[in-house]
């Protein structure tokens, strides 16, 4: 009820400043008693689940414009809403709120499906979307915008997020204009390391590509996940030493300004395994390591009452997290149990001080 | 890797120490022994060589003689088959250079290494005592997996698992099957927490609409409470003013019925109540004074008519006065009068005294003898001088008789003594120069001192020499003989010594052999006692007869050749039985004696050796004695060669004396010459002023006759110059005598001249009288004076008592009183009639004036009563009564009136406005109605229903108050999207966290996997590695290592060679020690099988191993240094041999030498 009364509160100053609010519920709301219980200020339409047209107050003389909308009644809609709409109103621009998966979206259950053809050839002038986090904008016969969202909240919602503004000329033309609104964006950041040999240039590596990421970012902060790769014979250095990899990314993103390392997801291999002398204990360790044990049914059978064991104690917002059906949690077992190699192996290496290995 | 050449060029105690080890030998070991006593750098040459490879760390102890700055270390590394030569110096970077000083990086010197770190390499091959044990003891302490124990031996990495062990619980700290306080515990107990903050938080929509609903209705309920207790209020204040009234009607009627008698009294003029108590109060004062007054007039009028006047002595009293003064001058000189008598008397006798002390008695005019004082001035001035001038006179003629004296003696004295010796003053003066030269010169002196150093010398000569027994001869020849020096002597003692050592060294190894022949031997025998019964011979004969029957039986395949056969085999069997049983004291017995085939050969070597040894001793013996034999013949013999070296430094000490005794000589001779010119000296001067002498007389006798003749004649000089000085002296004092009588005869003439005039000229007195005289004239001028006053006071005194007489009688005549007593009588007499009539006279004054007053008194009291009495007039016709009192109660009932008034309008006006009426009557009336226990009543019920308001009004309050705050504190703001935001947070670490966990479980499990594979590959091959190693290290007391499960895993244990185990804590030190290296030698031989092979250094890591399993640790090295370089550091002597008879080829540095 607190989130609803400051949603209250800032519509109240919408309100105060002559600005009207057209809203629909969507899957969410239509759940939710707290939008119910409101108490809106006079300037909020809110859609009920009977498709409305609602003229806006306009000087004599002006273009009128109508806003069309319909609210999920129920939490799921596995039918199109289009057919529930008003059809046009002669003389007038006219607007459309809907609440849409379109024809669904990789990752998403479907809601209201309906494709974009079928909005276009409704008469409408424009149609408001919402639903998908993603933007996405079409022109046409009518312009169709799937607004997206104002702020990413994680890696998978990376990249710059934004509103649109959307204006009626007098000619009755539109025109769409994206604002900037993210104030941190998220953002992969892919380093490769092949080849080098030496600390300071892998420390380097990474400064450049934050670099040339946070050039390329337009929201005020850069929260980058480092994705490093490549053959290197730091392989081992870097997977003993990550925390001081991610002190050193995190100085030199310090070091551009509004620049964040959220993790370092480390792709390295060593070469020295395949190439090296064979003869070095740790490497034919290595060796039985990728041949002996990490394909042998006992050690998978091990892995997989491990990862069993550790599912019964997550909480269930994360219960799929260790894959969704065996095939699939199996494949995550096997990349996590060579990566995981990877990184013991590394750090059985002596303690040795930085400045003693290449 | 091999290390060619270490530079030592400025690190620790070195400048510029090299250590060069060559070349790879082509066939053979690579051996190296570096030798060098305690503090010869062997630990520093150690340090130097890690720092050359691994950088001189950021501290470092080795600064203390160069600088960090100029530390530096160069070494020649064979590299992958090729030389190279690097330098290391004191950097944080960039500190390894190559020969012309280029920076390299360190992976030039590392990528050899295969990734050995510094502290791996120390631990493993680069040991002193304190990493051999270290990483000994690691090694056994990480228990449990021998292939974790093995593998960290050949990789140098000790704590393999604890590292694995550590990771494990790095993963566990997140989640544990059966733990509690897991990463993931505390992250899912703060989604809990997060989702009872929101509930806590957050209200729901439903809770809202109550709440309003709540809100609305509290409020109302309050504003019509509210309203009714208003209500309330006002009426019970009404009825409290009404109860408040019905007292004060009850008074109001009270002071009406009062009122009413007081109504016709005539009110009375303003101040009347003020002015009576006044009035009263003077109305009686009045009447007391008058009666008073007229009491006093009658008591003064009879005290007039009591008193009597006397007019005479009145008249007289005026006259009686003026006698005051004349009656005081009578008293005082009928007081004084003897007194100044007697005084007078005196005076006169003092006169005739002084008379008779000037010798004038007789005089007849005491006054013509003063003289005038400017005279006797004069005279005693002339006595003061004359004491001083007779004094003077005196000492003159003493002085002048004394001076002649003096005179007369000096004479006689220098006509009696005749100059020997004419003053030539030039010759004496030579004489005495020469004669004070001679004294100091202490030639004699000097003589016979030279000649006591000789003696002596003379003696320590013969001594020197008599010491030098057996040899014989003079001091002369002494100096001729030739005597080897201190070097060659040395060099015979040296060489001696070091066949004397041989011969000790030799003896000591042939009773150590001896005793170890006979050892073994007695081992030899009891094997043989015990191996008889099995020999070999018996066993190749049954075998022998086995195969012949074998032949015989297969050649005929029967019956009898069959059961000649089986009985063969079973000889043999027996045979190889019996001899399998004692085949290890067989082969014990077989060791023994090689052993012991050696050992003879050793003894026999030693016994040579000994020999050969005392030979070379006796030769030195005899070269000596007979070189010494050709210096001092039959020396040897007796006292050695200590004894030789002993008369060698006698030798020198006798030499020395002789020099001593020239030296002694020469000074001497010089002694005696210096005596001779002396005297020629003296003699010429002594002629020269003419003194006799005797020539053949020592030179001493010589100047003392020399020194006799000077001091006379220095005598007869001061003799006449003291003659001369008393004439001189005779002469002044003739003239002081002279000037001393003519002072005398000026004097006498100013005395004459002062006498005269006077009649002491007549008289002539001496001087010393004249002062007497004088002090008794001036006494006579003062005594002649006081005389003549006091003559004249006495008559003044006289008279004035006859006038004062006559002046009394003639009073006394007036007064008609008779004057026949004394003159005081009469006077008093006369007084005391006197003062009585005046007395009279001042009372009868006194008391005609107090009449007087007292007649003016009573005038102005009558004055006063008529006032009064009007005043009080005008008061009592106003009320019509007689007098005062009555007045006094008319006043007080017109005040008691006024106040009933006052208090009767404010009663009413209190009425009026208890019942809110402006008519009073009307007031009145209604009040009269009312009841006062009705209004009462009424106003208790009230008061109950009001409290009862006022606590449902305060209900009420609380909770519209309670239902205000509950909506406001929903608040509108971010705080659950806040939570939420956290709560998401906390789900994306749990998620990382388990995604980590699962990895690094993974690995650990690969890891752990892993190893148990590489341990099954490869420890057979390091176990006999190690196993072979330790058995070669402890001589065969030990056979070998073995692994033995227990419950944490496999541990090692040592195997005895008789049979039985230890496991490694059970070993004594030095054992222990030897298996922590035989594992070093093991991982070592591992490493380089498989890699390039990196130098073994080690530092005196064999101080518990004793001489023969030190030699088999070098058999072990030898065996290394086949397959890499070995360098073994070490402060033992005793060791180089050892090594050289293990590995002929061994190269030996020595560090304490360049």
């Amino acid at each position: 009820m607190k989130t609803a009364r400051f949603l209250a509160d800032q519509l109240r100053r919408l309100d105060e400043a002559g600005i009207q609010t057209f809203i629909i519920r969507g899957n969410h709301d239509a759940l939710s008693k707290i939008t119910q219980e409101l108490v809106l200020p006079a300037g909020v339409k809110l859609y009920r689940g009977r498709a409305e047209a609602v003229a806006i107050e306009r000087p004599r003389g002006e273009v009128p414009i109508t806003i069309h909308g319909l609210s999920f009644a129920k939490p799921h809609a596995p039918e199109s809403l289009l057919p529930g709409y008003r059809p046009p109103l002669a003389d007038a621009v006219n607007i459309g709120l809907m609440h849409t998966s379109l024809a669904g979206a990789p990752g998403h259950d479907v809601y209201a499906p309906s494709n974009l053809a079928d909005l276009q050839a409704h008469g409408f002038d424009y149609w408001a979307l919402g639903h998908i986090h993603l933007r996405a904008a079409h022109a046409g016969s009518a312009t169709v915008v799937m607004a997206g969202m104002p702020q990413g909240r994680d890696i998978n919602e990376a990249g710059p997020k934004s509103v649109s503004l959307v204006t009626v000329l007098d000619d009755r033309s539109i025109r769409v204009e994206e604002r900037l609104t993210s104030i941190a964006e998220f953002r992969r950041v892919a380093v490769d390391v092949s080849g080098l040999s030496e600390w300071p240039d892998v420390v380097a590596a990474i400064g450049q590509a934050l670099r040339a990421a946070r050039t390329d970012t337009r929201s005020p902060h850069l929260v980058a996940r480092l994705e490093i790769a490549g053959a290197t014979p730091l392989a081992w250095r870097m997977r003993r030493d990550a925390d001081l990899l991610k002190a050193e990314a995190d100085a030199a993103a310090a070091g551009l300004g509004d620049a964040h390392v959220e993790k370092l997801v480390l792709g390295v291999d060593n070469p020295a395994l395949t190439t090296g002398d064979g003869a070095d204990p740790l490497v034919e360790l290595a060796r039985l390591v990728e041949s002996e044990v990490l394909g042998t049914a006992g050690y998978r059978a091990t892995l997989g009452e491990w990862a069993g064991q550790l599912r019964g104690q997550l909480p269930a917002e994360l219960r799929d997290l260790l894959g969704v059906d065996e095939e699939a949690a199996a494949r995550l077992m096997e990349a996590l149990a060579a990566d995981g190699a990877e990184d013991v192996l590394a750090r059985l290496q002596a303690d040795a001080p930085p400045g003693d290995v290449g | 890797m091999r290390l060619d050449r270490l530079g030592l060029v400025r690190y620790g105690r070195f400048t510029g120490r090299v250590l060069d080890f060559g070349a790879r030998p082509a066939t053979g070991p690579d051996l190296h022994i570096v030798y060098g006593p305690n503090e010869a750098g062997k630990s520093t040459t150690l340090a130097a060589w890690l720092d050359l490879l691994y950088g001189i760390g950021t501290q470092s102890p080795y600064n203390f003689l160069h600088p960090y700055a100029t530390m530096r270390i160069e070494g020649t590394l064979e590299l992958e088959g090729h030389r190279r030569a690097f330098t290391r110096i004191k950097k944080p970077q960039n500190s390894l250079l190559d020969s012309s000083d280029q920076v390299l990086p360190d992976a030039a010197i590392l990528a050899e290494l295969g990734g050995i770190t510094r502290d791996a390499y120390r631990t493993m091959f680069s040991l002193d005592d304190e990493t051999l044990v270290a990483g000994g003891e690691s090694i056994l302490a990480s228990r449990g997996d021998l292939g974790q124990l093995l593998f960290s031996a050949s990789a140098g990495l000790a704590e393999l698992g604890q590292r694995l062990e550590r990771l494990k619980q790095e993963a566990d700290a997140f989640h544990k099957p059966a733990g509690r306080k897991t990463g993931l515990a505390d992250l899912k107990a703060r989604l809990v927490m997060l989702k009872d903050e929101r509930e806590q938080v957050d209200t729901l929509a439903s809770t809202h609409a109550r709440l309003v609903e709540a809100e609305t209705a509290a409020g109302t309920a309050y504003d019509a409470a509210t309203a009714e207790r208003g209500r309330v209020q006002g009426e019970i204040e009404a009825l409290t003013r009404q109860l408040g009234a019905l007292p004060r009607l009850a008074a109001l009627r009270a002071a009406r019925a009062e009122l009413a008698p007081l109504a016709d009294l005539p009110e009375p003029p303003a101040g009347w109540a003020a002015e009576l108590p006044a009035l009263q109060h003077a109305d009686v004062a009045l009447a007391t004074r008058r009666a008073s007054l007229r009491d006093e007039a009658a008591g003064v009028e009879r005290a007039l008519a009591a008193l009597a006047e006397d007019p005479d002595a009145l008249a007289e009293a005026e006259n009686f006065d003026l006698l005051d003064e004349r009656a005081a001058r009578h008293m005082t000189a009928a007081r004084d009068l003897p007194a100044r008598q007697l005084e007078r008397a005196e005076a006169e006798r003092t006169i005739a005294d002084l008379l008779a002390r000037i010798g004038q008695a007789n005089a007849p005019d005491p006054q013509s003898l003063l003289i005038s004082a400017p005279q006797a001035a004069r005279l005693m001035a002339l006595v003061e001088l004359r004491s001083g001038i007779v004094q003077r006179l005196a000492t003159a003629e003493t002085e002048l008789a004394a001076a002649q004296a003096d005179l007369a003696e000096a004479t006689a004295r220098q006509g009696r003594d005749v100059a020997p010796m004419p003053p030539t003053s030039d010759a004496m003066a030579l004489l005495a120069a020469t004669v004070k030269s001679l004294r100091a010169e202490d030639i004699g002196g000097r003589r016979q001192r030279a000649h006591r150093d000789r003696a002596v010398a003379q003696a320590a000569v013969a001594d020197g020499l008599a010491s030098l027994a057996p040899w014989q001869g003079d001091a002369e020849a002494l100096a001729l003989m030739i005597v080897p020096d201190a070097s060659e002597i040395a060099s015979w003692k040296t060489r001696s010594e070091t066949a004397a050592g041989e011969v000790t060294l030799y003896r000591g190894d042939v009773d150590r052999l001896a005793t170890q022949l006979a050892r073994e031997a007695a081992e030899l025998a009891a094997l043989a006692a015990l191996a008889g019964r099995g020999s070999d011979q018996e066993a190749a004969g049954a075998r022998l007869q086995r195969e012949t029957a074998w032949a015989h039986h297969r050649s005929l395949l029967d019956e009898e050749s069959a059961a000649a056969f089986e009985a063969a085999m079973r000889r043999d069997d027996i045979a190889t039985t019996a001899r399998l049983g004692y085949v290890a004291d067989t082969a014990r017995h077989g060791q023994i004696a090689q052993v012991h085939a050696i050992t003879e050969a050793e003894h026999r070597r030693a016994a040579e050796l000994h020999a050969a040894a005392r030979a070379r001793l006796q030769v030195e013996h005899e070269r000596i004695a007979s070189a010494v034999g050709r210096l001092v013949p039959g020396l040897m013999e007796a006292a050695g060669l200590g004894g030789f070296e002993t008369w060698l430094r006698r030798r020198e000490r006798a030499l020395e004396a002789r020099a001593a005794l020239r030296a002694a000589d020469t000074a001497w001779r010089d002694a005696e010459g210096i005596a001779k010119a002396a005297k020629e000296r003296l003699a010429a001067a002594l002629q020269a002023v003419g003194s006799t002498f005797d020539p053949v007389a020592d030179l001493d006798t010589m100047r003392m006759g020399a020194e006799a003749g000077l001091e006379a004649a220095t005598a007869a000089e001061a003799l006449r110059l003291q003659v001369e000085e008393r004439q001189r002296a005779v002469d002044r004092r003739v003239r002081a005598h002279a000037e001393a009588a003519a002072a005398d005869a000026a004097w006498m003439d100013d005395w004459q001249a002062a006498l005269a005039g006077s009649w002491l000229a007549a008289v002539d007195p001496p001087v010393g009288a004249i002062r007497e005289m004088l002090d008794g004239l001036t006494a006579l001028g003062t005594a002649l004076g006081k005389v003549a006053g006091l003559a004249d006071r006495i008559a003044k005194m006289k008279s004035d008592q006859s006038a004062y007489r006559t002046a009394l009688d003639s009073v006394a005549s007036r007064l008609g009183m008779a004057s026949d007593d004394g003159t005081g009588a009469l006077a008093t007499r006369l007084r005391n009639r006197i003062r009585a009539a005046r007395d009279t006279q001042k009372e009868l004054q006194s008391l005609s004036d107090r009449l007087a007053e007292n007649a003016d008194a009573e005038a102005a009291l009558a004055r006063d009563e008529v006032n009064i009495k009007r005043q009080i007039n005008a008061m009592t016709e106003h009320f019509g009564v007689e007098g005062l009192a009555e007045v006094a109660q008319n006043l007080a009932a017109i005040s008691e009136r006024a106040r009933l008034s006052a208090e009767i309008r404010a009663a009413e006006q209190e009425i009026a406005a208890a019942l809110g009426m402006t008519d009073i009557d009307e007031a009145e009336r209604v009040l009269a109605a009312t009841e006062q226990e009705a209004l009462a009543a009424e106003k208790a019920a009230l008061q109950q229903r009001f409290e009862d308001l006022v606590g449902r009004c305060q209900q009420l309050f609380a909770e519209w108050s309670t239902a205000t705050d509950r909506l406001a504190a929903i608040g509108g703001d971010g705080a659950v999207a806040a939570i939420e935001a956290r709560r998401r947070t906390v789900l994306v670490e749990i998620e990382e966290g388990a995604l980590r966990y699962l990895r690094l479980r993974a690995g650990v499990g690969a890891a752990e996997a892993a190893l148990r594979l590489y341990r099954e590959k490869h420890r057979s091959q390091m176990m006999a590695r190690a196993s072979d190693a330790f058995r070669t290290i402890s001589r065969g007391a030990y056979s070998g290592l073995a692994s033995q499960a227990d419950k944490d895993g496999e541990r090692l244990i040592a195997l005895v060679a008789g049979g039985g185990s230890k496991a490694a804590a059970e070993l004594s030190k030095g054992t222990r020690y030897q298996l922590y290296l035989a594992l070093r030698v093991a991982g070592y031989h591992e490493f380089a099988s498989t890699r390039r092979s990196v130098p073994f250094i080690a530092d005196d890591i064999m101080e518990t191993f004793d001489d023969f399993r030190a030699e088999e640790a070098f058999r072990l090295f030898a065996g290394m240094a086949e397959v890499g370089q070995v360098i073994y550091l070490t402060h033992h002597q005793h060791l180089i041999p050892i090594a050289e008879s293990v590995c002929p080829s061994v190269k030996v540095h020595r560090l304490d030498m360049d």
